[in-house]
């Protein structure tokens, strides 16, 4: 352990270029902190928001860590690779989401909005096993994963946005806190959804300009926090 | 290649940029078709609580009318035969009478006082003339003065003294509540002990009435103000909303009960 503490140029760390690598993980301690503030007042509706919080925090930080370790500590192979845990990321993203607008039990396409998760589960067994070989799950990023959790999950949005339109009067309580956690979803979606679709090109021909491009996925992971900071916040004001 | 890759840069760049325009378009106009329909439902909002005063107050008024009509009929027709009655009652010869008609004479004329007080007090009731010529401390003086009257039952008023006259319209509601609620009280709660207090405060009235008989729960005022046969409740609600005023029911110490009915009042 000494060893390994030993092996990191400390001063690196703390930069403000290592500070933004880490925008993911730190990212969420916005929302999070407002979750271990409020809690108590917090409505139920909003629980698979705050699982997935957990979960990707869990995630990304082993995600971050290991992308941001792997040269500095030496890592062995197996603990350098940061694919599966992306995949499963946003596997847990579009299972979450698709609960907590479920759960919002808006009387429009409900059929579809329940189905849609089982239809992304067997696109990713389908993905993963018959169009690309099974360890790629483990071994090669999937671009269509992400593009087509991305594109689900802006249906998802967009759904919600012809459902309000519509209606007279919204079928649950805390609207405005709901609106602040789908406008941020919109945004992370819309836009990432052409990121993730052109994410496999993108590493081909330009590998540099990939990297650089996440940094827009990451801008938006940070509002879509804080948006979902300012949902729990005004959740938790609402019920109090 | 590097053409090629410049292309593929320039043509995610722009498809970015197209879809942050796309998205942050559809919240401008979610949000923009959001405010409208706001606005709209709390214009239909103030338009449909607007017409339902405009009701109340139409009902109010007729009541309002309907009583002093009553009251007026009661006082100068009932009230003018019944005094005609005595008189000639009075100027009955009765010496050449047997004790037992001297008896009845007796009685009759007795019963005929009663029916003029009862009368009278009937349209008092209906229409309080010490209301219109003293003002709402004095009516309700008077009108806890002959509830007092009552077998077993203590009243004591302690009223704001820096309150004057507002609005007769306003006053008169406040009576009406008031009266509505202590008739209640008597009807249902049979308390031994009334307080009625006020304290005038801020540009609102606060009226406290304060009793131990059998009272009710803000709930039970809630639940019982929507059943059919809840008429009495269902005025003092009107009245309520026509004043903008609010009541509240609560349960105090030592099984007492206490009623707060506070009215803006333009001083």
């Amino acid at each position: 352990m000494q060893g390994y503490l030993l092996k990191i140029d400390w001063s690196v760390m703390f930069s403000w270029k290592e500070f933004w690598g880490w925008a993911e993980v730190w990212a969420l301690f916005i929302p999070l902190s407002v979750f271990f503030i409020k809690r108590k007042q917090i409505p139920p509706l909003f629980k698979p928001v705050i699982y997935y919080l957990f979960i990707a925090l869990v995630l990304t930080a082993l995600s971050d860590f290991s992308w941001r370790m792997k040269f500095r500590l030496n890592l062995p192979p197996w603990a350098s690779n940061n694919i599966p845990l992306y995949h499963l990321n946003f596997i847990f993203q579009l299972l979450m989401f698709a609960w907590f607008f479920n759960r919002l039990n808006e009387p429009f396409l409900r059929k579809v909005k329940k189905a849609l998760p089982y239809v992304f589960m067997a696109f990713v067994l389908v993905n993963f096993t018959i169009i690309r070989p099974i360890d790629s799950f483990i071994f090669n990023y999937s671009s269509e994963l992400n593009a087509a959790e991305a594109a689900i999950l802006l249906f998802y949005c967009l759904q919600h946005y012809v459902y309000l339109a519509q209606a007279e009067q919204v079928s649950y309580p805390y609207g405005r806190a709901v609106n602040w956690i789908i406008a941020g979803l919109t945004m992370y979606v819309g836009v990432n959804f052409f990121i993730f679709l052109s994410y496999s090109t993108l590493i081909k021909f330009s590998k540099d300009f990939s990297i650089d491009i996440w940094d827009v996925h990451n801008y938006l992971w940070i509002l879509l926090c804080c948006l979902i900071a300012m949902g729990l916040y005004e959740s938790a004001k609402s019920r109090s | 290649m590097n053409q090629l890759n410049q292309e593929v840069n320039t043509l995610v760049i722009v498809g970015i940029a197209t879809m942050l325009f796309l998205v942050i378009s559809l919240l401008l106009l979610f949000t923009i078709n959001q405010r409208k329909k706001i606005k709209y439902q709390l214009d239909m909002q103030q338009l449909r609580e607007k017409q339902q005063n405009q009701l109340i107050e139409a009902a109010v008024r007729s009541e309002e009318g309907e009583r002093h009509r009553i009251a007026e009929l009661l006082h100068d027709e009932v009230g003018a035969l019944l005094s005609s009655s005595r008189i000639f009652l009075v100027e009955m010869k009765t010496q050449n009478l047997s004790q037992t008609d001297k008896d009845d004479h007796s009685k009759v004329k007795s019963m005929i006082d009663q029916s003029i007080q009862t009368v009278r007090g009937i349209s008092h009731n209906l229409h309080s003339t010490v209301l219109k010529e003293f003002g709402l401390n004095e009516a309700i003086g008077n009108f806890m003065y002959k509830v007092a009257e009552g077998p077993g039952l203590k009243c004591s008023i302690k009223l704001d003294e820096d309150y004057r006259i507002s609005n007769a319209e306003t006053e008169l509601a406040a009576y009406r509540i008031l009266q509505e609620l202590t008739n209640n009280l008597l009807k249902h709660a049979h308390p031994s002990l009334i307080e009625v207090t006020s304290k005038l405060k801020e540009g609102e009235l606060k009226f406290t009435i304060t009793h131990n008989g059998n009272g009710l729960s803000q709930e039970q005022f809630e639940e019982l103000r929507y059943k059919p046969e809840g008429l009495g409740l269902k005025n003092i609600q009107n009245r309520i909303i026509l004043l903008k005023g609010n009541i509240l029911f609560t349960k105090q110490d030592a099984g007492k009960y206490a009623i707060e009915l506070t009215v803006p009042v333009n001083q």
